[in-house]
């Protein structure tokens, strides 16, 4: 055919065209609704992973407390399971399921890493959008990926080798001036599993999130604000702090939530590092004292799947259906704040669109 | 040519006002591009200078030199001298934050910030002086009246100024600008983003500004230079051709550029 | 407005821009400290584990001691179920981001739907991967109990020793048989002891406290069982100790000292040493030393699921649990009940309800229940990455400027056509950029993999998609919570070396093909 053309230059585009074959409308059209029905049922099936996530969850919780599946020998009360203040799950015959205990692990550990990472995070992402060169800012974007990019697990021998060693070190040195004991001999008044050292490391993983998404928070704000700031006489921090920050805010505040909802669901890092003693981290315990022990370690509920989940407990059990629970309870609890999350960051984008 | 130490407030001619801002030699470059070419202008006190120009002449550097914005600019460079107060604000002793404290200035398109219509005006004196809660909220009174917003706003200051419409918004920022009590207030094409009726008002606010300020207004809009301006001073690729009482230069302009432009033959 | 600020004390430009430095330094200071961080972890990660690879690391065994273990399985492991999860995962993805940004239906009913699964990505995205790994286990390993329970695993192992006997058979690592139980003294905290070997039984039986140093035994694959009241029936082996008697125990980095000892009244039986050779019936005990080699493989033997109608019209299906002689034992599917079925009774059976597809010796060899398999494994971390590799797409697609699509349709390009020749080119190396990141994600990947159980202990390398696997992030997890005495830290950061070597190289990969397909499209 292009031969055709070239010999005979008086033959026209339409020429040519009318000795192609062409494309039959019916079939293209037929194609293009089946590859667009494949796409539509691609998108479903993430809808299918919610409903997935959401039905299993609820079912096997439902078995915990006895409503539906097979007869466990004694399910659980819900009554017990959201006021009780232990959890004792392998305890045979006096086991008891009071979510308190895995909650406030969970909560202590997400509150260190919240204080490590969201205010550093948030300087940090100040610093990057407000004040470092374009130069130093390329030097460190790669540098807080890669801290993203390390694996929990790594982080969790981490937090297990440096920061509890380093931890117990330092209690160990604050005490010398005030013993006589030989620096060898003072009790470190840091465990060897404590939700300290985790959440340290939780705050260390989850540091790069807060910055990189306050970061974009912080460059949305218009420039003409920033322009309005300093022609009244702002230092660069007035305009940043007292102008940017609060222009942002809403942005910001999303970071700190998507970051929380990541290091409550945390589970590699507090895993190896917090351990697997379920006691109320702070709050009333059973015994009604109160107590407060970042120092000393806590099962978190991601903790207390993997110990389920490594085989602790028999399948069909109630404790084994208990790790069903827990699931669900963290499921959500991270819903609720990457919602929210989520939310406000829609929200936030709207204003400046 | 003044001294640093000379008087900066001299007259020739009797009835012309004192100088509030004296530019001499103003060269000025972004890296290796020439914006503006040797500028020589005297800004008299309490009255409204307009820039003219069209698009890309160099007016709005040189007015961003003259609060000294371009600092934020990477690569941007003036030589030559800008004496306000017998100060030359391109030296590097001059403070640039404390000099924005005496030379506000009002953008294109107003820029209030996400905050409260009282926290947008006391803003600017907050940022310089610490303030008691009476004093702060007489200063807000007073700035949007002189800025003729406060019969408008004057029962929902705790609102949000995003709230406002633009041309509130932008005589808000003109309230804003004028609550620090500057010496000078630069105006960088403030109607532009406006509507003809917004835009009319901002222009009366000028007239009643301009009996307490000392105003430079950028404007590429001719009838605008003519309606607040008593000087106008016309820009063209970096140069300054031409400036002298407005109703002179629109009439009888001495150089060929300006008439062409004021007659509409280009820009 | 001048009398007012006069009036007022003002903030010298001095002072302000001392505020503007100290936040300078603060900036920096948190700055340093995320830098501190990395370098510090880093540092720490190569000079514990440096010394711990070489080729024998990178291509050996599991073993239970550091001198022995390798990282070779764990790491054809990660690669196999990486295969899986990118096969699977990316198409899906940018089948689903195409389906977001080109294929929105333009019908009000189908409308939300595009809004609800925008949504919904998002918050998957937000997920904590132990969940996906739940979701994996119950979906994918058990697919929902249909084909039967995995009740039951069996490890078949042969075993070569040094004189050449081979011995094929169950291997019980770290597990001896339960005897009666003993009461013992764990530091204060009173403790019962059961499964112990069978001379320290034979010492108890005898009268005598038996003294053992922990750290040294529990290195050599022992386990024993113990129950403290108020701690629960816990397995006490080389790293659950510290784990589960007090987070501050004092012997937390020492060999322990376990002191044992038979109470007077305690029922030993008239002949314990008797009755335990009894229970050991059957176990060939093999030491360590006499062990030439080893080959085995773990397999899920899942109790499949039989219906049974009996002669009463009563119909019963459950999993086959065992025999009591002829009869048999039933779970009760329903009930979670064993039913004793006679055989007598029985009217009808219908077989096993059971799917397979391909043969074992194909890789692609897959059977139903998929059990704790590499598929299963792949699948569940494509259930974590998928929102990542979505997300990612959608902004390449959206990268593409308007002209291109606008220039197609004005041909009278379909749809399809005009995504096909013009948008998906554009979009193409933000799409694999953001694919590799994802799959990068995934390999470091731990908690959905331990869930679904993925083995820390494999003795053979995955050959089909139904094999067992172990992933080098879970290896490390277990070598990582062991004791610093048993030895195995230095391989965990040997591990994590390689891991994060891997990591860099997907990273380093990602870049230059983003550059090239890049510079090839613009050339």
């Amino acid at each position: 055919m292009p031969d055709a053309g070239a010999t005979d230059p008086s033959l026209s585009c339409a020429a040519l065209l009318d000795r192609a074959p062409q494309r039959g409308a019916v079939i293209m059209r037929l194609r293009d609704s089946t590859l667009t029905g494949l796409l539509f049922a691609s998108g479903l099936f993430t809808i299918g992973i919610t409903i997935a996530i959401v039905g299993v969850l609820a079912y096997e919780t439902l078995h915990f407390f006895g409503v539906v599946g097979h007869r466990l020998d004694e399910p659980a009360t819900f009554v017990e399971f959201i006021t009780g203040l232990e959890w004792t799950p392998l305890l045979g015959a006096q086991q008891v399921f009071g979510v308190w205990p895995l909650l406030t692990g969970t909560m202590m550990v997400a509150l260190i890493a919240a204080m490590v990472a969201l205010p550093i995070g948030l300087i940090v992402a100040v610093f990057l959008s407000e004040y470092a060169h374009p130069k130093v800012r390329a030097a460190l974007k790669p540098i807080l990926e890669l801290l993203a990019g390390i694996p929990t697990v790594v982080y969790g021998f981490f937090a297990l080798t440096v920061i509890t060693p380093a931890l117990q070190w330092i209690s160990k040195a604050v005490q010398v001036p005030f013993t006589q004991t030989p620096f060898e001999q003072i009790e470190p008044a840091f465990g060897y599993f404590n939700s300290t050292s985790a959440g340290i490391a939780v705050g260390i993983m989850c540091l790069p999130m807060v910055s990189s998404l306050s970061e974009d928070a912080l460059r949305a704000v218009p420039r003409s604000l920033r322009d309005g700031a300093f022609a009244m006489g702002g230092t660069r921090f007035d305009v940043s702090v007292r102008v940017v920050v609060p222009a942002a805010l809403s942005g910001i505040i999303a970071s700190f939530l998507l970051a929380i909802a990541r290091a409550v669901g945390e589970t590699m890092i507090v895993a190896l590092a917090a351990g697997g003693l379920a006691q109320m981290a702070f709050g009333p315990t059973d015994a009604g004292e109160w107590v407060f022990r970042p120092h000393e370690g806590s099962q978190t509920m991601t903790a207390y799947m993997v110990q389920i989940f490594l085989g602790d407990a028999e399948f069909g059990s109630v404790e084994y259906y208990s790790s069903y629970a827990i699931g669900f309870t963290l499921f959500l609890m991270t819903l609720v704040l990457t919602l929210v999350g989520n939310w406000v960051l829609k929200r936030y984008r709207e204003a400046y669109e | 040519m003044t001294t640093a130490t000379a008087p900066a407030i001299t007259s020739p001619a009797t009835d012309a006002p004192p100088v509030a801002i004296r530019i001499r030699d103003l060269d000025c470059w972004y890296a290796d591009f020439q914006a503006l070419k040797s500028i020589n202008l005297d800004i008299p006190t309490r009255r409204v200078t307009a820039l003219l120009g069209p698009w890309g002449c160099g007016k709005s550097t040189f007015l961003r030199w003259l609060n000294r914005m371009n600092d934020r600019i990477d690569g941007a460079y003036a030589t030559g001298t800008i004496e306000l107060d017998a100060e030359n604000l391109l030296s590097p002793r001059t403070d640039a934050v404390d000099l924005r404290r005496r030379v506000g200035m009002v953008f294109q398109r107003p820029n209030p910030f996400p905050k409260s219509i009282r926290d947008n005006v006391a803003f600017g004196p907050r940022l310089h002086y610490r303030l008691g809660r009476a004093a702060v909220d007489e200063l807000v009174e007073q700035a949007l009246r002189a800025a003729a917003l406060w019969d408008e706003v004057k029962d929902r200051l705790g609102d949000s100024a995003t709230g406002l419409s633009g041309g509130q918004q932008q005589r808000l920022c003109i309230a804003r600008a004028i609550a620090l009590a500057p010496e000078v207030l630069l105006m960088d094409e403030p109607c532009s983003a406006l509507d003809p009726q917004s835009t009319r008002r901002i222009e009366e606010l000028i007239g009643q500004l301009r009996e307490n300020y000392t105003i430079v207004i950028v404007t590429h809009n001719m009838q605008q230079a003519a309606r607040v301006s008593d000087q106008t001073a016309f820009f063209y690729e970096g140069e300054l051709i031409e400036t002298g009482p407005t109703d002179r230069l629109f009439d009888q302009p001495t150089e060929k550029r300006t008439e062409d432009y004021v007659k509409g033959r280009f820009g | 407005m001048s009398r007012v600020l006069d009036q007022a004390d003002t903030r010298s430009p001095e002072s302000r821009r001392r505020v503007d430095r100290a936040f300078v330094a603060l900036c920096l200071g948190a700055t340093s400290i995320a830098i501190l961080a990395l370098a510090v972890l880093l540092a720490s990660i190569i000079t514990q584990g440096a010394g711990a690879i070489d080729a024998d690391f990178l291509t050996g065994r599991p073993a239970s001691t550091p001198g022995d273990a390798g990282f070779g399985y764990p790491i054809v492991g990660s690669i196999a179920i990486l295969v899986v999860c990118a096969i699977a995962g990316i198409p899906l993805g940018v089948a689903t981001a195409l389906f977001l940004e080109e294929f929105r239906p333009r019908s009000g009913a189908l409308r939300p739907v595009h809004g609800v699964i925008q949504t919904n990505i998002r918050n998957l995205a937000g997920v904590p991967s132990i969940v996906y790994g739940v979701i994996g286990l119950t979906v994918f390993v058990r697919v929902f109990g249909l084909f039967g329970s995995p009740l039951q695993y069996e490890r078949f192992t042969e075993i070569l020793t040094d004189d050449g006997e081979r011995i094929v058979g169950q291997l019980l690592p770290r597990e001896l048989p339960a005897v009666d139980a003993f009461t013992a003294e764990l530091g204060s905290v009173p403790v019962e002891a059961r499964a112990l070997p069978a001379s320290i039984v034979e010492q108890l039986a005898g009268g005598e406290t038996v003294s053992i140093d922990a750290a040294m035994e529990l290195t050599d694959d022992f386990l024993f069982i113990v129950r403290a009241p108020e701690l629960g029936e816990i397995a006490i082996d080389a790293f659950d100790v510290e784990t589960d008697i007090g987070g501050s125990d004092p012997f937390l980095s020492r060999p322990i000292t376990i002191t044992l000892s038979a109470p007077p009244d305690a029922d030993l039986g008239a002949e314990p040493t008797e009755r335990l050779r009894t229970v050991l019936d059957g176990i060939v005990e093999v030491p360590r030393s006499r062990i030439a080699d080893r080959r085995g493989q773990m397999d899920a033997v899942f109790i499949r699921r039989h219906r049974f109608t009996l002669d009463s019209g009563e119909r019963l299906a459950g999993s086959i649990v065992g025999y009591d002689g002829d009869a048999p034992r039933l779970r009760d599917d329903r009930t979670g009940e064993m039913v004793s079925i006679d055989p007598a009774t029985i009217t009808a059976y219908h077989p096993d309800r059971m799917f397979t597809l391909g043969d074992e010796d194909w890789p692609v060899y897959i059977r139903l229940p998929l059990g704790p398999s590499v598929l299963a494994g792949g699948l569940t971390l494509m259930l974590v990455v998928l929102p990542i590799v979505i997300i990612a797409s959608q902004e390449a697609i959206r990268s593409v400027p308007e002209s291109r699509r606008a220039g197609a349709a004005a041909l009278g390009a379909t749809r399809w056509q005009a995504v096909w020749h013009t948008v998906l080119p554009g979009a193409l190396p933000g799409i694999l950029t953001g694919s590799i990141l994802a799959m990068s994600r995934a390999i470091g990947e731990t908690a959905p993999i331990l869930v679904v159980g993925a083995a820390t202990f494999v003795t053979i390398a995955p050959t089909n998609l139904m094999s067992e696997f172990s992933a080098m992030p879970l290896q490390i997890y277990d070598w990582s919570k062991r004791p610093e005495a048993v030895g195995f830290k230095p391989l965990a950061a040997g591990g994590i070396i390689v891991l994060l070597g891997v990591l860099l190289t997907f990273n380093a990969f990602a870049v230059a093909l983003r550059q090239w397909l890049q510079r090839r499209s613009h050339s």
